[in-house]
């Protein structure tokens, strides 16, 4: 028994050492060496260590990436009835998260919020009497920063594909957009409505097609002129 | 499986309907009838068309009634079940979430 779980410590110890490569790189790279199949710690592949039973991995707090430029990318609201549903939801957020090194902030423990009901117990009068019900509404938040768009999709993707009954999740986003994308969206929105130039553009172009104007009727003149002469 | 309809709920029912299908010609008239711009006589004319439209296509004809058991009064909105019914339903264990509370 004793051996059993000091063998579950190592590979606990392993699979923790394969969640903070990031973190500590100049440590690990001595462990880390390339195979056909990818990176090996201590000649362990990453497909193979999640192929492993590793009994606890699931209660070890992931890994949470660093933030390199502070920029938010999603976040995401949990709501349930049941905490513990809810609970386990979010250990589930974590990991997936920390498996895709996105960089998240540890769940927000939003307020609770309780319905209240008071009811008569009889179907008829007898007001004295009532009885109260009601329903609390656990909520998370958990943020994430820096992270590709199609990388987050992804994340909210596999979270929908493994999504508990009995827990609503809604997801923000917020994504970059080039510079110059509302000058952009005005002109398709004006080609769209066929517009032509403003009255602004209408006046310049005017004015230079009669300063165009005056000066071949200045350069004739000129020539006229040396003709006389 | 729903109430066992009784008149009030048949009312309720045909009241619904009726108000969808008339919904858009009342909104017409009411907006002749109350547009200030248009002369009176046009407005009148309006207005009169609105009254003879039938007494089940006016919205407020239509009541929140219990969907289980077809009361009208007492509903809790959220649910859209009466009083008793929700009582029902709650100690049953059927409505996610909601239970007995003491304070």
């Amino acid at each position: 028994m004793f051996a059993q779980s000091r063998r579950a410590v190592a590979s606990v110890a392993r699979w923790a050492r394969w969640n903070s490569t990031v973190a500590e790189s100049s440590t690990a790279t001595s462990r880390v060496s390339m195979t056909p199949q990818g990176p090996t710690i201590d000649g362990i592949t990453e497909s193979e260590l999640s192929a492993q039973v590793i009994n606890g991995r699931a209660i070890v707090e992931p890994y949470y990436h660093p933030r390199t430029h502070n920029i938010p990318a999603a976040i995401i609201h949990l709501r349930s009835h049941h905490p513990h549903l809810l609970d386990l939801f979010t250990l589930f957020l974590k990991h997936s998260a920390s498996a895709l090194a996105i960089p998240i902030s540890r769940p927000t423990m939003l307020p609770t919020q309780r319905s209240l009901w008071t009811v008569p117990r009889s179907p008829f009068v007898h007001k004295k009497s009532q009885e109260n019900f009601d329903r609390k509404t656990h909520k998370r938040a958990v943020k994430a920063w820096d992270t590709d768009p199609e990388v987050v999709e992804r994340w909210v993707r596999y979270l929908q594909m493994h999504s508990v009954a009995g827990v609503g999740m809604r997801v923000v986003r917020w994504e970059r957009a080039p510079v110059g994308v509302g000058r952009q969206i005005v002109d398709s929105v004006r080609a769209q409505l066929g517009e032509g130039e403003t009255s602004k553009e209408q006046v310049v172009k005017l004015g230079r097609k009669i300063v165009e104007q005056e000066l071949a009727a200045v350069g004739k003149e000129a020539k006229a002129v040396q003709k006389q002469a | 499986m729903g109430p066992k309809p009784n008149a009030r709920i048949l009312r309720d029912i045909s009241a619904r309907e009726m108000v969808k299908q008339n919904e858009v010609a009342r909104r017409a008239y009411l907006y002749v009838a109350r547009n200030q711009a248009l002369p009176p006589q046009v407005r009148y004319q309006a207005q009169l068309q609105l009254n003879n439209f039938h007494i089940r296509t006016r919205p407020s004809c239509v009541r929140n009634r219990c969907t289980e058991s077809g009361k009208g009064r007492g509903i809790i909105n959220e649910f859209g079940l009466s009083r008793f019914q929700f009582r029902l339903k709650a100690l049953a264990g059927e409505l996610p979430g909601v239970k007995k509370a003491s304070w």
